[in-house]
């Protein structure tokens, strides 16, 4: 089991904060909105999740599962 | 080396550039979107970037650090732009990259959240407020000092929980701490320092007598352990400090500049205040408080837009110049509150985007309705060619703006 990542896209600001501190997990629309790549959850512990969706600035990144407690 | 743009455009960076920087922007979008010049202080080999594109790619990709201590090269570090050099603020947090980053930021950001600055609404009310009602008694004012400034101060003192007499002392470190003129880099040292040292003051204040601010609660997160030293601390709160001053006070500036030269918008957004957050968007997007981001600096030798850039090559994101551009926004000249526009890059993109975004936009999305609603006649006190920008390189605000609220009540 590993830990879950999703995107808020209507919180979402498009900073890029989340794309520029793992691109392996997350990416930015052509709207300049981020979303969680497919299976990119593998990319990074549920640590790291953690602490990129508390760096971001909206509050738009939700980590769920194992491990990772809610935020 | 390219020195010049085309012979009738100002220069960057030149006292006509600074007045007017925009054909300037616009030439080089279309003629040299990653263009070397010799920056101005020390005439240093620099890279400036204007193309919405490329702006973003420089901000998101990591082989542009904001590390210029670690990466620029001895002709950068010899001219002293590396920001901040020789304070605890070469290690802040505008200006380390990851493994160090996202320690200081995620403190930092917990207090910045949308839903976190929601608790601050009142303040921000309460201050707008108290500086309309000393405006209207004054009648005619300058919207630069007597509201911008007043509610940007108010604003930051009352949530960093410091005293108000301190603000000009501060403001003026501010401009000295990021100079365009290569005669007062001498000053630079000494404005970091006094902004330092009065962070560190502020904690020692707070640490003998806690309130509820947020100078409180970051000793509070400190001292439970989250790995941050004290210094770090400082550098926290020097960085709040400098971000959160005289940036709104640029902005709102700007904003009121822009709804005065566009009257039909400013009428607008006084008869529908609904409006406020798509006109604080596009008047973030039209005229921003930032010219451009901090130096970058390339990790390793790069290729951007067609330009080879060798290591160590300092790297200036044109913010004002992507935020014109007609590749990404239609008909970005003209104001237009209600437009439905592509996200801007006036807070800046990725890691170093501005931690206090929120906070901002919620200062002037309060703000610049009030003023509209409270003023519907205000108008400029001097001829539109009076109207100044300060010579900056990065931050892009008005001298001053002084208007009248009322020619018959106040004659």
């Amino acid at each position: 089991m590993r830990a879950a990542v999703r995107v808020d896209r209507t919180l979402c600001y498009g900073t890029g904060l989340c794309e520029a501190m793992a691109p392996a997990v997350f990416s930015l629309t052509d709207e300049g909105y981020a979303v969680a790549r497919p299976a990119g959850d593998r990319a990074a512990g549920p640590e790291r999740l953690r602490e990129i969706a508390e760096c971001c600035p909206a509050g738009a990144i939700t980590v769920t599962g194992p491990g990772a407690g809610t935020t | 080396m390219t020195s010049t743009v085309a012979p009738d455009i100002p220069a960057l960076f030149t006292p006509a550039y600074y007045q007017d920087p925009f054909p300037t922007l616009a030439w080089l979008r279309d003629h040299a979107p990653v263009h070397e010049f010799p920056f101005p202080v020390g005439d240093v080999r620099t890279w400036m970037v204007t193309r919405y594109e490329d702006v973003r790619a420089v901000l998101a990709d990591s082989r542009f650090s904001a590390e210029g201590a670690t990466w620029g090269n001895a002709e950068f570090r010899a001219a002293g732009l590396v920001s901040a050099a020789g304070t605890i603020l070469e290690r802040g947090i505008a200006v380390i990259d990851p493994p160090d980053h996202p320690r200081l930021r995620r403190l930092a950001m917990s207090a910045f959240t949308t839903r976190r600055v929601e608790q601050w609404r009142g303040t921000v009310h309460a201050v707008v407020e108290r500086a309309l009602d000393d405006c209207e008694r004054r009648g005619a004012f300058d919207v630069m000092d007597d509201y911008a400034g007043e509610v940007s101060a108010g604003v930051l003192g009352a949530i960093l929980g410091f005293r108000i007499e301190r603000h000009r002392e501060l403001v003026t470190a501010l401009n000295e701490a990021f100079p365009s003129d290569p005669a007062l880099m001498d000053r630079v040292p000494a404005a970091f320092g006094r902004i330092c040292a009065y962070a560190a003051e502020l904690i020692d204040d707070k640490r003998s007598r806690p309130a509820d601010d947020l100078t409180s609660a970051l000793i509070d997160a400190t001292d439970e352990g989250t790995r941050l030293d004290g210094d770090e601390l400082t550098g926290l709160v020097a960085a709040f400090i400098m971000g959160g001053s005289d940036t709104v006070r640029g902005f709102i500036g700007n904003a009121a500049l822009a709804l005065l030269d566009n009257p039909g918008q400013g009428d607008r957004l006084r008869a529908q205040p609904e409006l406020a957050r798509s006109a604080v968007e596009e008047l973030l997007r039209y005229e921003g408080a930032l010219s451009t981001a901090l130096f970058r600096v390339t990790t390793e030798p790069v290729e951007l837009a067609g330009a080879r850039l060798p290591a160590g090559a300092p790297v200036i994101a044109g913010l004002l110049a992507a935020n014109r551009d007609p590749r990404r926004f239609t008909e970005p000249d003209r104001l237009n509150i209600t437009a439905e526009s592509p996200r801007h890059v006036a807070f800046g993109h990725g890691l170093h985007n501005c931690i206090g975004a929120a906070l901002a936009r919620m200062e002037g999305e309060i703000a610049i309705p009030a003023l509209v609603a409270r003023f519907p006649t205000l108008a400029l006190a001097v001829p539109r060619d009076r109207v100044r920008y300060i010579e900056n390189w990065a931050i892009r605000r008005l001298t001053s703006l002084p208007v009248t609220t009322s020619t018959s009540r106040h004659a």
